[in-house]
């Protein structure tokens, strides 16, 4: 069996290992992202790369010392640096002389069928494939489905901690979960169980839509959990990027991308790569939707962020929705941005006071 | 009189100036540049545009600012591709967008969509685009193309016999190289190394000390693609694409005495590509390259000294070598 490694984004790691054993590989988790895994990243990665290229470096030294001989790593044919990450981590590991081999997914359904077919180690039929592949997908979805509610709840349970932990404990099930009624069924109570916690009594709560680049967005390491502590704030928080939703959209292309795309066409007219053209046109749809505010995350130096924070203070004032952009790196500080998402939230619950007032 | 057409004398202006006049003025406009960069522009563009961003971009701002009062019109082409299934960057892509976003009173943008990433016909939409206030007659647009691919096709093939875009386009003169003189290839951005007044007047004070200098933009477009297609993933991204080529050939054909390698400071692509081409001088330990990371605080000083070095280690390497 080979031993293959994966970079940790969110819990994409969940469906991952799952997806790999049923492949008949073994997978090497990655160990949680610490302060070490950024450390490693960030000594041998290049001083201006963008974060999630360092901290999935990180993610791979770590692995390697875990005895992982393949690392699997998400190519792309641009605009935008992802797709190249994989070319370049692979030559830093050369350097370090890691022999582990790196094994690129490049977006076409040549490169994804060979990959599969080589993780496993021979002829993998479609079908069987197709299973797989919809195994993996339904827990993805079961957790997507935990995390809404999740998002929905903290502001409005007596004890936002909670939340958490319960959704945690249900990940942690999931991850487990070995057929599809199981996960059904894990799905159903953890809705049940985490539904227990809402209260009622909570009215005042403000809804924030998050946008931004998916890595950012999706791990909450580099984000500082910031998901977390808008809900403990009182907030609703508001997303379209989650996992399943990338897979439907990137790779089974099912996902209608027009709705976006109009409302950030007065703003910006070209797709620029990473989601760029999603952020300002998913900021457009929440001011829209009446949401009372929204918070941009991405990594320092991301181009198509950078293009999009460029635009979205003209998004905020014709659109009248306050837009917080927040930029992050390995020396980003929990005070910090404590401190300018609490004068944010403050900002908008004025706001939305003074328009029920008015 | 024509109208005036304001093109900013920065980022792909050292690329493809000469063809975009041509079309301009075959149409009966009347081109105006910016003047070279300098530091009221430098000022404006960082004051302009948000902190994040790279700098040649900050220069683009500063000299659409710089611009922006004395112009009918002003061109700010959506550069998305210039090479089948390659692009040039993702901010080139929102480039017009953030114009918009970010400068008030605006005069009207002349901004195509430049995009031959899946065909050459992406060329034809651009000019009758770029060319819809002055004219909507098919026969100029195509008389207009048509003379402007000659013009930029003169101005490469000077490129390609050993001129610069300074000495083309900005009419400088520099000493002719001794025979004996050093040479060493310089690598970037071509906004990069031909902008003078961000990388410190360069190639001048290279070409004053004696050096024979090579660009990418010297050398066989096919060797470039060759040595490039040596990294095992085609390069998606045309500009660093030649840089990853022209480095490649030099470190392994060993035809200069040393690399001077540009970068801007915030630059995406350049902080993954010039990586790799660092490491792989290291790893061959063969021919010298200089890095230099340009940005707005670059001290003058400080990179004459590395620069001197560098060439004195050069001509050490030759003595005991
Ligand atoms: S979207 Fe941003 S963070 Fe992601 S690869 Fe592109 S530049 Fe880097
Ligand atoms: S290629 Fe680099 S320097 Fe040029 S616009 Fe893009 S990020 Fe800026």
């Amino acid at each position: 069996m080979k031993r293959v490694a994966y970079p940790q984004m969110g819990n994409l790691g969940i469906s991952v290992k799952s997806f790999l054993w049923e492949l008949g590989a073994e997978p090497i988790e990655p160990s949680p992202i610490s302060k070490r895994t950024m450390d490693l990243g960030v000594q041998n990665a290049p001083e201006f790369a963008c974060l999630p290229l360092k901290v999935n470096l990180g993610n791979h030294l770590e692995s390697i010392e875990k005895g992982a001989e393949y690392l699997l790593m998400a190519g792309g044919i641009g605009p935008c640096r992802f797709g190249y990450y994989g070319e370049v981590q692979r030559e830093i590991l050369q350097d370090l002389q890691k022999d582990a081999e790196m094994i690129v997914i490049e977006p076409n359904i040549f490169s994804i069928y060979w990959s599969f077919n080589y993780l496993h180690g021979g002829f993998v039929s479609p079908l069987r494939l197709y299973r797989i592949l919809k195994f993996a997908m339904k827990k993805m979805k079961a957790i997507d489905d935990l995390e809404r509610i999740t998002q929905y709840l903290r502001p409005r349970a007596k004890k936002p901690q909670q939340v958490n932990l319960r959704y945690q404990k249900y990940l942690k099930l999931l991850d487990q979960a070995a057929s599809e009624d199981r996960i059904k069924e894990l799905k159903a109570e953890g809705i049940e169980r985490l539904q227990e916690l809402n209260n009622p009594e909570v009215k005042d709560v403000v809804h924030v839509g998050i946008v931004g680049e998916i890595y950012q967005v999706l791990e909450p390491y580099v984000s500082l959990n910031i998901e977390e502590k808008l809900g403990e704030m009182g907030v609703q928080v508001h997303r379209e990027l989650f996992l399943s939703h990338w897979v439907m959209d990137h790779i089974l292309k099912r996902v209608d991308r027009s709705s976006y795309i109009n409302a950030a066409t007065p703003y910006l007219g070209a797709m620029i790569g990473g989601h760029g053209q999603e952020t300002v046109g998913q900021a457009v749809l929440y001011a829209r939707e009446g949401l009372d505010g929204v918070i941009q995350l991405a990594p320092f130096t991301c181009m198509p962020e950078i293009v999009a924070e460029s635009i979205l203070p003209v998004v905020s004032e014709r659109e009248q929705i306050p837009i917080l952009s927040l930029f992050f790196d390995e020396h980003s500080g929990e005070a910090g941005v404590q401190t300018r998402i609490e004068a944010f939230v403050d900002l908008i619950k004025r706001r939305s006071e003074r328009s029920v007032l008015a | 009189m024509g109208k005036t057409v304001g093109i900013p004398r920065c980022l792909l202006y050292y690329s493809y100036f000469p063809g975009w006049q041509t079309f301009f003025e075959e149409l009966g406009a009347e081109v105006v540049l910016s003047s070279p960069t300098n530091k009221e522009i430098m000022d404006l563009g960082i004051r302009n545009s948000v902190d994040e961003i790279c700098l040649p971009v900050k220069l683009f701002f500063g000299h659409v600012m710089a611009l922006k009062d004395k112009v009918d019109y002003i061109f700010v082409p959506r550069m998305m591709s210039v090479q089948r299934n390659e692009w040039i960057c993702p901010k080139f892509l929102g480039l017009p967008d953030m114009i918009k976003a970010q400068i008030r009173e605006l005069p009207p943008m002349i901004k195509p969509d430049v995009n031959l990433r899946k065909s050459r016909i992406g060329l034809y939409y651009a000019a009758k685009e770029a060319a819809r206030p002055f004219t909507k007659n098919n026969w100029q647009i195509m008389r207009g193309l048509f003379k402007a691919f000659s013009a930029q096709r003169n101005f490469d093939l000077e490129m390609k016999q050993g001129k610069t875009p300074l000495e083309i386009l900005e009419l400088q003169e520099f000493p002719e190289p001794e025979p004996e003189s050093l040479t060493l290839a310089l690598l970037g951005h071509p906004y990069l190394i031909y902008e003078s007044f961000i990388n410190m007047n360069l190639i001048s004070r290279m070409r004053d000390m004696g050096v024979r200098l090579i660009t990418p933009e010297m050398m066989p477009n096919s060797l470039i693609r060759k040595n490039a297609a040596k990294q095992p993933k085609n390069l998606f991204w045309t500009l660093n694409k030649v840089t990853l080529g022209a480095a490649n050939y030099f470190l392994s054909a060993k035809t200069v005495d040393g690399i001077v390698q540009l970068a801007s400071f915030g630059c995406g692509p350049d902080a993954l590509i010039n990586e790799l081409i660092e490491r792989r001088a290291r790893r061959e330990g063969q021919v010298p390259l200089l890095a230099i990371n340009l940005d707005e605080h670059t001290g003058e000083a400080g990179l004459v000294t590395r620069l001197e070095a560098f060439i004195d280690m050069i001509k050490w390497r030759r003595v005991t070598g």
